[in-house]
């Protein structure tokens, strides 16, 4: 059941109803039952297993996490190891267990010709990168004395908020489980902004980058040695583009559905190719990731404490375990490396003291994280090779209209840039509003991007992670 | 404790907007449950007028015209760039026939060609008559433009299942649902990278043909086929056929007398559109299905596949994929047993679609069907035969009897990935006869 799914649609509708009547009646304990049952059930739908297996992973951790205070105000230490190796076991055996028995087999073959390891026939639990993520994030911060642990039903609650649970934002237990104790009264606190967090996820998700995914990305990736290299250039900008717009539209979708029950969760996105640097880029992209990444890898080894070489390898380790967390393949270490590397070049370029205007550093920031994506994309490494190759084609006939899409693209960096104020302005006025224009306006939006978009349904890219 | 007014209306918001839409959409909404979930069989609701809300005919005309106006917008941005990439040489150059006025013997129009009934079928020579920049012409090879079927003289021949050979130049045509979304890809680049042939990848996920006004394939491939000469259709569909589909406004349940009737019917159209224009088709099997309800329905939809290519042999070729994904060539399974490889996941989780590998065994099974030719890229590029671009020259398959013998030796081209046992490459060589090959031809 997806969240752009109608029966999502549906369930969502009636839901809220009972939840908003159980807290005006019984106050934010009931709803936080009713939260944490709608929560299984939806999980349950995918797979009975995956709600399993996130019910054990959560009292594991939440278990071993009240074993941290030790009683006499200080805490203890293995609880918090012992946690986090379980938890990256669990993550490992689920998302990484066959790569590295293809790449072992690979490898040891040609010296042992019997080399075998059982094949295990696993399903990878949807969401499950996002809530280990969140879970090692809740661990850590008791173990370090930011907070008391939490109590079971709220501990479960935070790791399996549904709106979260499928591809974060990946919340901090501050951000969160404040929201999840308090005893005061819920509320709807930015319903204007929950529309347009709507409609933005529409457009986005289900008519721009659809569109940008059927007319350009699926074509020219499946084929690149049939195009011109402008065609290829251009759907790389496309591809980037599709991404941003297909994991920011469910932010959107999901920051709304909170809001819609009185919750705010962190900010996942910032206009992320309006950045005049990699570092600034990971501070736009997926927000929520990078500062994970940097609050327990990047610091943990010593952040930038030590000499400025240290500091670069530091930043090279962080960028490629947050490739590897994207994705079971080597192309996704490579596309980490490409970012270590990225950032690398450019504390090199900064410390000799060069500096560039900022229409050029951006520029030259979009393309290298295009050709990032290059690899992110990639099925394999041949298929990167094929299509740099595709690179130096200038001879065959231009078949798409790259034109319009050179065009779309600077429309997107235009609207990047006004993206803010819009949606600031936008809920100014429909504050202004009764309640009742608003709901046509949200359908008039729903059914225009209907008809513009390509028809079926999407999936999310980032459900795959 | 009382209900907020600001919630209140946020609540009531959000339902309003909820209603309005499905109203609007109930139709569409209906539907999509009925595929999904397999429900309102029994309900047996009129699916024709289930939309509360009709688009009015000013609307719909109204629609229309912006599309067409967005069509030719985008074919002339499409010139515009052509244009800047290539320059001049994207203009495409008339093809005038050059006519050595003191000869009379220029060739006629091709198209006409074809209609004329020819008594000799054995081609001549074997070198392809094509227009040399010199100008001067051969009369065409007359006899290389005639399709067995499209003669009348030769309904006599036994209908024998011929090879189906591409040669440089040739266009493919993908159809399917997203299974075909997942092997198009590596058909597609092995197509034009080893043999210079064109492949159109138009398979669209949540397509078949149990729901043709959500996407009419037969449609849109004859229109496909009418506005571009292609020369193999690959179809791979099923994944979103096992359901009921809509008859005369009514539902009617899988598998009865009347969907295999209707659903028999539909694979027929396309099967007798492909034959109209002369086109070659492979029609894919639906793979064993690790999901319940897919499970025992899959084989009573590659019956009637097998059943519709059985009736129009030398068109259709049904080429059934268990043997290649499956153990025991019948059950799902996850994962196969490659000679060099062990154990392989072949299946993704889903029970439907396939891995990487999965794809790549499907691909080589579909190209292990062909006959084709090496090709070397760089060498057509300096015999100016941009088989890429769409003005391409023509190229002609003359293979004719004496030709197919030494076919045998042509190199079956094949995906560099290991068989797995249970897929027998079925040698092309091995079903050639002496009876006719389909000769095709470029009209462009």
């Amino acid at each position: 059941m997806h969240y752009l799914s109608p029966e999502f649609a549906l369930v969502f509708l009636v839901f809220i109803w009972m939840y908003w009547r159980a807290g005006w009646r019984y106050g934010p304990g009931a709803q936080n039952q009713l939260l944490l049952i709608a929560s299984y059930l939806f999980y349950f739908s995918f797979n009975w297993r995956f709600a399993l297996i996130l019910l054990i992973f959560s009292l594991v951790i939440l278990g071993l996490a009240r074993l941290i205070p030790d009683g006499y105000g200080g805490r203890r230490r293995w609880p918090m190891i012992l946690g986090v190796v379980l938890a990256l076991i669990n993550l490992g055996i689920f998302k990484y267990y066959n790569f590295f028995r293809e790449e072992a087999l690979y490898w040891l073959s040609p010296l042992f010709n019997t080399a075998s390891l059982p094949a295990l026939d696993l399903l990878l639990p949807v969401g499950i990168s996002f809530y280990t993520f969140q879970g090692l994030a809740y661990l850590i911060s008791i173990g370090r004395g930011e907070r008391a642990p939490a109590s079971w039903q709220h501990g479960l609650l935070h790791l399996s908020f549904f709106p979260t649970l499928l591809a974060g934002p990946i919340c901090r237990p501050k951000e969160l489980l404040p929201q999840i104790e308090t005893e005061l009264d819920r509320n709807i606190t930015a319903p204007d902004l929950a529309y347009l967090l709507l409609l933005s996820a529409l457009i986005k998700k289900v008519w721009l980058s659809a569109w940008l995914a059927e007319t350009w990305v699926n074509p020219v990736f499946a084929n690149p040695d049939g195009y011109h290299a402008i065609e290829l250039i251009c759907a790389v900008m496309a591809y980037a583009w599709q991404l941003f717009f297909d994991f920011s539209g469910y932010t959107d979708l999901v920051t709304a559905l909170a809001l819609f029950l009185g919750f705010q969760l962190p900010r996942n996105f910032n206009q992320p190719y309006l950045a005049k640097s990699i570092s600034e880029f990971w501070q736009r992209w997926h927000i929520t990731l990078s500062r994970w990444i940097r609050d327990f890898v990047y610091i943990p080894l010593g952040g930038n404490r030590g000499s400025w070489g240290r500091t670069q390898f530091n930043a090279l380790v962080a960028m490629t375990l947050s490739g590897f967390w994207h994705g079971a393949s080597m192309t996704f270490v490579i596309w980490g490396i490409w970012h270590g590397v990225g950032v690398i070049l450019q504390n090199i370029w900064q410390k000799i003291g060069f500096r560039l205007p900022g229409l050029i550093a951006q520029i030259i920031t979009f393309i290298f994280v295009c050709i990032g994506w290059l690899m992110f994309r990639a099925e394999d490494w041949q298929s990167v090779e094929l299509f740099f190759a595709g690179l130096t084609d200038w001879q065959t006939l231009p078949r798409l209209n790259w034109p319009g899409l050179i065009v779309a693209v600077l429309i997107f960096f235009w609207a990047a840039t006004k993206a803010e104020t819009t949606i600031n302005r936008g809920t100014e006025l429909l504050a202004r509003w009764p309640w009742w224009i608003k709901s046509i306006l949200l359908v008039s939006g729903a059914l225009l991007v209907i008809a513009l978009s390509p028809p079926g349904m999407h999936g999310f890219i980032y459900f795959g992670f | 404790m009382y209900a907020d007014e600001k919630d209140l209306r946020g609540l009531y918001a959000i339902t309003l907007a909820a209603f309005l839409l499905l109203s609007l959409k109930l139709g569409a909404l209906v539907q999509y449950f009925q595929q999904t979930h397999h429900i309102f069989l029994d309900v047996n609701p009129s699916a024709a007028s289930a939309d509360w809300f009709h688009l009015t005919d000013e609307i719909e005309t109204a629609r229309q015209s912006v599309e067409s106006i967005q069509l030719q917008a985008n074919q002339r941005l499409i010139k515009a760039g052509q244009i800047i990439a290539l320059g001049d040489a994207a203009i495409p150059q008339p093809e005038i026939p050059a006519c050595p006025v003191a000869n009379n013997q220029c060739p006629q129009p091709i198209a006409n060609v074809i209609d004329t009934p020819i008594k000799t079928v054995e081609t001549k020579t074997e070198t392809p008559a094509i227009h040399s920049p010199t100008g001067d012409t051969k009369p065409i090879d007359t006899a290389a433009s005639v399709l067995p079927m499209a003669d009348p003289n030769l309904s006599h021949l036994p209908a024998i299942d011929t090879p189906i050979e591409l040669q440089a130049g040739d266009k493919v045509l993908l159809v399917g649902d997203s299974m075909m979304q997942g092997l198009g890809p590596h058909i597609v680049s092995s197509l034009s990278r080893n043999n210079g042939i064109n492949t159109i990848d138009m398979s669209r996920h949540s397509t078949g043909l149990a729901y043709p006004h959500y996407y009419d394939w037969p449609n849109t491939i004859l229109q496909k086929l009418q506005s571009e000469k292609i020369n193999l259709l690959i179809i791979f569909i099923g994944a979103n056929d096992t359901w009921d589909i809509v008859i005369n406004g009514r539902y009617t349940g899988f598998g009865n007398p009347k969907w295999i009737e209707v659903y028999s019917e539909r694979v027929e159209n396309i099967i007798l559109t492909a034959k109209a224009y002369n086109v070659r088709v492979i029609w894919l099997g639906a793979p064993p299905m690790g999901r319940e309800k897919m499970m025992d329905r899959v084989p009573v939809l590659n019956q009637i596949f097998e059943s519709a290519a059985a009736k129009y042999p030398g068109v259709v070729r049904y080429v059934p994929t268990a043997s290649s994904l499956s153990s025991d060539g019948k059950t799902f399974s996850k994962f196969i047993e490659l000679p060099t490889r062990g154990k392989v996941m072949v299946r993704t989780d889903d029970g439907v679609h396939f891995t990487a590998n999965g794809q790549r065994l499907l691909a080589q099974l579909a190209l292990s069907q062909l006959v084709l030719h090496p090709f070397d890229k760089k060498l057509a590029a300096k015999n100016n035969l941009s088989v890429l671009s769409q003005s391409s020259s023509s190229s002609m398959s003359s293979m004719a009897s004496e030709s197919s013998a030494s076919s045998t030796q042509i190199e079956i081209q094949t995906v560099a990935l290991e068989t797995p046992q249970a897929v027998e490459v079925k040698s092309t060589a091995k079903t050639e006869t002496d009876s006719l090959p389909i000769i095709q031809e470029n009209q462009e």
